[in-house]
């Protein structure tokens, strides 16, 4: 039967440590609770868990959208996927930035598990009649965005990657670079041609070119 | 449109949309609840190793806890079965004889009389009796601490608060004095605060733990005492929990969101 956090045992110095970077990294005040739930400590693994999900519900939101129906199996996910990380983080940056990365990428693959046909022509329909009347300028907010998760979910994987750690997360090319393990040039390239992509949609949205031409 | 100045419109597009995006990702009511239903389920799937998903955990939950349940039934009624048979034979024997019994026991602890399991619970909760005419002790009588400790988190991590709050008020009152039934005040309190939305019943949990000795989830309890105090709107309680939660642990996770409220309430 499977125990809960009270009357787990504490693994107080068992195991290695994990590397967490010197300087500012070196107070983070997540690695030593991260440690200890690494090494199996219950106890731990339920106080880092919430410690970080009220940070992993934004970028989930942003990807997936405010009111989607698998925000919570998603985060379950990451959650999941945090605590099964951990054996092979390596204290490249914080624990809460090493979560969120987490999170964006399960969002990610869940938006594109959940990119079917249907849903594709579902929403097609409901960009076609925005039902109740809004501003021009939220109207091409929505659409923008939609755009930006729709290219989420249909980017190549490595620039998809780089799209939503620099539009949701706001990395710098630099911080992408560190996180991904390749040049610096190389994350500049697939972000171009993320963007292009994205302007690609918005030039070939018809509705949304004349909403941008009414606000000119 | 020269190279650069393409780039710089794109970064502009894409500043844009992620502005937008941003505004989707502010919190919203019901984030504190959902977020306890994720870590309870994160946990226990990490803690299994397994890969199912939250909504297949809970149609498994739904089909293996009437099974458990009738598994215990039956075997209790054997175990019944068993001690009454032996009963007989024994008193057979002494009648027999004037030598006491001496093979090894098969004996189990005296199931709790249905009166007792009926009783009132010390918290207070409204607790669906259990069936009067129930033919055997109920599934749980002759868990040991730990055991029932251990239903009851399962419990509730499989989506069935109610039932897991009777587990953990059985587990209170069956053995007041043990570890299991003091962590279990704050399990319980966190599942009242969280779950059931119901603050008073989650206070007298983490008071009564608090007011007892000083252990290991001291901390959660000041951090959940403060938390019903807020959703009870008693503010003046509530600056003094929070107030209580720095001064005994300054460092606790919890402490910024402390400080937060404070200032808040200030």
């Amino acid at each position: 039967m499977m125990q809960d956090a009270p009357w787990q045992p504490r693994h107080a110095d068992s195991g290695p440590l994990l590397r967490f970077p010197s300087g500012p990294m070196a107070v983070d005040p997540l690695s030593e609770v991260a440690r200890r739930a690494r090494d199996g400590d219950v106890w731990a693994q339920r106080r880092l868990l919430e410690a970080i999900a009220p940070s992993l519900l934004p970028p989930l939101r942003m990807i997936l959208g405010p009111a989607h129906p698998d925000i919570e199996d998603v985060l379950q996910e990451a959650l999941v996927g945090v605590l099964r990380g951990l054996a092979s983080f390596r204290g490249e940056s914080t624990v809460l930035h090493f979560a969120r990365r987490v999170a964006t990428k399960r969002a990610i693959e869940a938006c594109r598990r959940q990119r079917t046909a249907a849903r594709k022509l579902e929403h097609a329909q409901q960009l076609e009649v925005p039902t109740p009347p809004t501003p021009r300028e939220t109207m091409v907010a929505n659409r923008q965005r939609q755009h930006l998760r729709d290219l989420l979910a249909e980017l190549p994987g490595a620039q998809a990657d780089a799209l939503a750690m620099r539009a949701v997360l706001g990395y710098s090319l630099d911080e992408i670079a560190d996180a991904t393990g390749v040049p610096v040039n190389t994350v500049r390239s697939r972000l171009r041609l993320a963007k292009e992509a994205l302007r690609k949609r918005i030039d070939t949205d018809p509705s949304l070119g004349e909403l941008l031409e009414e606000m000119s | 449109m020269s190279g650069v100045e393409r780039d710089v419109e794109l970064d502009a597009l894409l500043e844009a949309a992620a502005a937008d995006l941003a505004a989707d990702g502010r919190p919203r009511a019901g984030d504190d609840m959902l977020i306890a239903r994720s870590v309870d389920e994160a946990i226990a799937r990490a803690t299994a190793g397994g890969g199912r998903g939250l909504r297949g955990r809970r149609r498994w939950a739904v089909r293996a806890v009437p099974l458990v349940a009738a598994v215990l039934v039956a075997t209790s009624a054997a175990l019944a079965l068993i001690e009454r048979a032996r009963s007989v034979r024994q008193t057979e024997v002494r009648t027999q004889s004037a030598e006491p019994a001496s093979g090894p026991s098969l004996a189990r602890p005296p199931a709790v009389p249905a009166a007792v399991a009926k009783a009132p619970d010390s918290a207070g909760a409204e607790v669906p009796a259990e069936p009067s005419t129930h033919p055997t002790p109920a599934p749980d009588v002759e868990l040991t601490a730990p055991e029932l400790f251990a239903l009851a988190n399962e419990t509730r991590r499989h989506g069935e608060p109610a039932a897991a709050v009777r587990q953990y008020l059985a587990l209170q009152r069956r053995f007041p004095r043990s570890p299991e039934a003091s962590l279990s005040l704050v399990a319980l309190g966190r599942l009242y605060l969280d779950r059931l939305g119901d603050p008073g019943r989650a206070l007298a949990q983490f008071d009564e733990y608090v007011a007892g000795r000083d252990g290991e989830l001291r901390e959660e309890a000041l951090v959940g005492r403060a938390l019903a105090l807020q959703r009870l709107g008693r503010v003046a309680d509530e600056k003094d929990a929070w107030r209580a939660l720095l001064a005994a642990f300054p460092n606790s996770l919890s402490a910024n969101r402390a400080a937060a409220r404070l200032v808040e309430l200030h």
